[in-house]
């Protein structure tokens, strides 16, 4: 694990150091942003392994001393948001063209690269805390890059202001179980709740809603959605990217390490039908709420937050069935949805490059710019659930999870707002395909954009017709 | 079975789709011609097919899936799991003889972007097939969803003036009523005792009275939106409307069949319970879905759309034989009347769907208060728009006579008040024969320049009528199958 992050941060560190002395070479700095994320993400398996082998023996492995335990959930969190930040870091290449600013851009990009690993793999809260500003610092300065447009300094300040919102919050949450446990390491956290008198369950509850509640100003569900929309719209295309498929996950990552040991903890039993039943709620609302305010956007990137805000309410149905009969298909749900919604909702970002930021932009886009259209289109209905694309097999297992424990209501929101989000993606479909440009000439057609939306179309074609292998991936790691 | 034939009949057009794409840059006609010689091996494979469903199934036989194929896919969750019997059987056929008719269509009409078109259109056929045969719930849905997405740029990319509305409301109805049949799905997969998707097992399997009524319920959102049922119809007028003529003979021929056969595997075969205690709706949203588009065809100007509100009509009679058929033990022809009934109707519309864009093209309108004559005045035309009308109309030269008949005696003895459907082939005749009388018999206007259609466009339009004749002679060919399925469906 340390060589990991020493992978990716020798070269965030080297990075800004070559610009300063002088080392102008063009493609450098994404050269060797990719060449770190590729070398790292070819150590996970090993990590991971590592930790199984050492853990066969029984016990918990933790590695560094009691800091990071790297599972299999923190695996696929991981190589979701690698995969992530590669989109993105390929997709920037001609975006800073001749920007003196490129190499701290890519070494930014790897630090919040860093930040989102080891908040998926953390085992102590307080490390945790560290890993979550390690993660959101430097997204506040890539949110801010174009520091003389006003929209980017209103997005930058919006989501530093909900950024230090999350981590008061998490901070008191924190605080509240050091009170529990005595101490801020997860695995004691459990362990306390276990032996824990019946008397302490509003203290529990109370400190997982408020931990739940930082991380969910992150995840963007309802009522902390709010910063959203605004960030997105500001930021340049491929670094929403990032904020909406990458440090989203990170929250889930950090949410489903705090709840799961809420749910192992048996104290936990007494409350947990309110429990599920408070977090389905919050589901239903925050897809939803992003559903309905998506239908009347005008703004591409605002469309494609709410949207994202919508997704994030489906994830959460893998939160809310823990404890339930439902938490295998739930959780399998919620990992293989976090992996595909990344690579859906970054390419949808990143094809924006190519495309604007106006929903009338898209029109005639097929006949402008033919390989974004359809890279775009094909992000779009898989986002809505249409097989053959992969969105649909995560959404399947989701409401499957959802209807096993007992919640077929929630399934029935999901569905009916499948229904509705189809709403506004046929919308945009249509713009591109059907509807004749309204200027003349070839559209913008960035090469790093295209590639990208190739490796994403391929990918979400791919696992839609033949998800078998990484199910299977996801129910070993995860088993 | 050593050759997978299904499995061939819903890869070869799916891989066939991207080798017609790539055609294209062969030049401009590879396409077509690629995209029709895949659609007639496809029609010999699916002869083959029926001919093996035939022989078993026979007279005598006892419907059960033939030519079964499973293998994993998704897990133990979804399988690849597809077979036949004899409402598959029939359906399947009509879908791939439909299809290559309607390739062949499409040589008079579809001039632009010819690459994606033929290959969207083998993609369809592929999803197509697999819907008939899909014997596990999930991979059902699978395909079922998969024909959406080709219908959409259809209709979106080269339906009609008002196209763009079409396809967006078209993709919107259809996915609503999917996904409500998806949540029944997953009540039965949860709440029986077998946690499976399978359909041979939960046929076996007992299932409570009131998860049959829930699941039934949520999939017939699914079913009606497709068949189409009033009121969750409104789609169809305009989607047929504004799409290209072959194009609207698979949404007639092939996909509101999915909607039939939905509910006579699933609300029928499936809920077969709930389907007994409730037959009174399906038959009652039946009729008035026959009443329903009969009427409004009668007040059509807009030749199109008056087929279009024919197929509603025909579809009705599908929902009233099935579950008529089931509740009065009428099933002989009640149930097989309204696999016929759906046969029949595919390709007579589907005839009646062709001559419309011939219409459009010789007259330069549809409208039928406008155009007068066209017996006189092109008398290839005219001659095919009587024998279309009569096949639509349900005259005895033709098999659809022997369905609506076989559905109609079924419904009177379900009740004797079911005898007021008998007024609804009197009043699609009447509209059929007012406009005859208006367009085709009048006497031609003067100064009108109409354009007959050629040799191959009559050969052609007859094409669509010889199964009708068949059927007519030999309907044993179709209902010995289809009998077979609904004494199964009876007695289980």
């Amino acid at each position: 694990m340390i060589i990991t992050v020493a992978t990716l941060a020798i070269p965030a560190l080297i990075l800004p150091v070559l610009s300063a002395f002088g080392v102008k070479h063009k493609r450098l700095p994404e050269a060797l942003t990719v060449a770190a994320l590729f070398l790292a993400a070819i150590q996970l398996p090993f990590v991971l392994l590592s930790t199984a082998y050492a853990e066969a023996a029984g016990g918990i492995w933790y590695y560094p001393q009691n800091l990071i335990r790297f599972d299999g959930i923190s695996f696929i969190f991981s190589l979701t948001v690698i995969l992530v930040a590669m989109m993105v870091a390929i997709s920037s290449s001609t975006m800073l063209e001749g920007d003196s600013n490129k190499p701290v851009y890519y070494s930014l990009l790897l630090f919040t690269t860093i930040g989102m690993v080891l908040v998926s793999s953390t085992a102590d809260l307080i490390f945790l805390l560290i890993s979550w500003e390690l993660m959101t610092v430097p997204s506040f300065m890539l949110v801010a890059l174009k520091k003389r447009d006003s929209k980017a300094n209103e997005a930058a300040i919006k989501f530093f202001l909900a950024a230090a919102l999350s981590s008061a919050l998490i901070l008191f949450g924190i605080s509240l179980a050091y009170g529990i446990a005595g101490s801020t390491n997860l695995y004691a956290l459990r362990d306390a709740l276990a032996n824990l008198p019946p008397g302490g369950t509003p203290l529990v509850l109370l400190t997982a809603a408020l931990l739940l509640s930082g991380f969910g100003v992150k995840m963007a569900i309802a009522p902390f959605h709010f910063w959203l929309p605004d960030t997105l719209s500001g930021a340049y295309p491929p670094v929403s990217a990032l904020l909406a498929a990458g440090s989203k996950k990170a929250g889930f990552a950090a949410a489903l390490r705090v709840t799961v040991l809420l749910v192992l903890a048996g104290k936990f039993v007494a409350v947990a039908p309110t429990w599920q039943l408070a977090l389905g709620i919050v589901a239903a609302i925050t897809m939803t709420w992003g559903n309905l305010a998506a239908l009347t956007q005008k703004s591409l990137p605002r469309l494609l937050a709410y949207s994202s805000i919508a997704q994030a309410g489906y994830i959460m149905i893998g939160l809310a069935v823990q404890g339930t009969a439902g938490f295998f298909f739930g959780l399998l749900g919620l990992l293989l949805h976090v992996l595909f919604h990344a690579v859906m909702k970054g390419a949808a970002f990143i094809s924006l490059r190519n495309i604007g930021s106006n929903v009338d932009d898209a029109i005639g886009l097929y006949k402008k710019a033919p390989l974004t259209a359809l890279g775009f289109a094909l992000a779009l209905f898989s986002l809505a659930g249409l097989p053959p694309l992969n969105g649909f097999w995560s959404k399947l297992f989701l409401f499957m999870g959802a209807v096993q424990g007992d919640m077929a209501w929630l399934a029935a929101v999901g569905l009916i707002n499948s229904a509705i989000s189809l709403g506004y993606y046929s919308y945009i479909a249509k713009k591109m395909f059907f509807d004749d440009p309204v200027t003349e000439g070839p559209g913008v057609q960035h090469p790093d954009v295209l590639a990208v939306l190739v490796f994403a179309s391929l990918f979400i074609i791919v696992t839609g017709l033949y998800p078998e292998p990484l199910i299977r991936l996801i129910s070993l790691v995860a088993g | 079975m050593a050759v997978p034939v299904i499995s061939l009949m819903i890869f070869l057009p799916a891989a066939g789709g991207l080798a017609v794409y790539l055609s294209g840059r062969l030049g401009e006609k590879a396409p077509k011609y690629l995209a029709l010689a895949i659609s007639l091996v496809e029609a010999a494979l699916a002869f083959l097919a029926y001919a093996i469903v035939f022989a078993a199934e026979g007279p005598f036989g006892v419907s059960s899936f033939l030519l079964q194929e499973e293998y994993r896919w998704v897990g133990n969750l979804v399988t690849y799991h597809v077979g036949m019997d004899g409402l598959s059987g029939p359906l399947v056929l009509m879908a791939v003889l439909l299809t290559a008719l309607a390739t062949g269509g499409s040589f008079f009409e579809i001039k632009d972007k010819q690459p994606s078109y033929y290959a969207l259109m083998m993609f369809f056929l592929s999803a197509a097939v697999g819907v008939f045969t899909s014997l596990n719930l999930i991979l059902f849905y699978f395909f079922w969803e998969a024909t959406l997405l080709p219908m959409f740029f259809f209709i979106g990319v080269w339906g009609g003036p008002n196209k763009r509305y079409a396809a967006v409301k078209f993709l919107l109805f259809t996915y609503a009523g999917s996904v409500a049949m998806l949540l029944g799905f997953l009540l039965v997969y949860f709440l029986t005792p077998g946690a499976t998707f399978d359909l041979v097992t939960l046929l076996n399997l007992p299932m409570p009275a009131w998860i049959q009524a829930a699941a039934s319920a949520l999939t017939f959102l699914g079913f009606g939106v497709k068949l189409p049922v009033f009121p969750i119809h409104t789609w169809l007028p305009d989607a047929h409307v504004e799409a290209p003529s072959p194009i609207s003979v698979l949404l007639a021929g092939l996909l509101l069949k999915m909607g039939g056969y939905g509910f006579l595997r699933f609300n029928l075969e499936l809920f077969n319970g709930a389907a007994v205690q409730y037959a009174w709706v399906y038959i009652l949203i039946g009729v008035v879905t026959m009443f329903y588009g009969a009427v409004v065809a009668l007040m059509q100007k807009d030749f199109k759309r008056m087929v279009a509100l024919t197929s509603i009509n025909h579809m009705g009679f599908v929902l009233l034989g099935a579950f008529a058929g089931l509740a009065a033990g009428s099933a002989a022809y009640g149930i097989s009347g309204a696999i016929f009934q759906m046969f029949n109707h595919a390709f007579a519309i589907g005839a009646m769907f062709m001559l419309a864009g011939f219409v459009k093209h010789g007259a330069g309108t549809r409208d039928l208060t406008v155009i007068k004559g066209l017996r006189a005045a092109t008398p290839k035309m005219g001659l095919m728009l009587i024998l279309a009308s009569l096949a639509g109309m349900g005259a005895p030269i033709y098999s659809s006579f022997l369905s609506e008949f076989m559905v109609l005696l079924s419904g009177i003895v379900y009740s004797g008040w079911l005898w007021v459907a008998v007024l609804v082939p009197g009043i699609t005749a009447a509209y059929m024969l007012w406009m005859l009388w208006r367009a085709v018999l009048s006497p031609p206007s003067p100064g009108a320049k109409y354009i007959d259609i050629g040799r191959n466009e009559t050969i052609y339009l007859a094409l669509y009528l010889v199964p009708l004749f068949i059927l007519l002679i030999a309907p044993g060919l179709l209902l010995a199958p289809a009998a077979n399925f609904a004494r199964v469906v009876v007695g289980g």
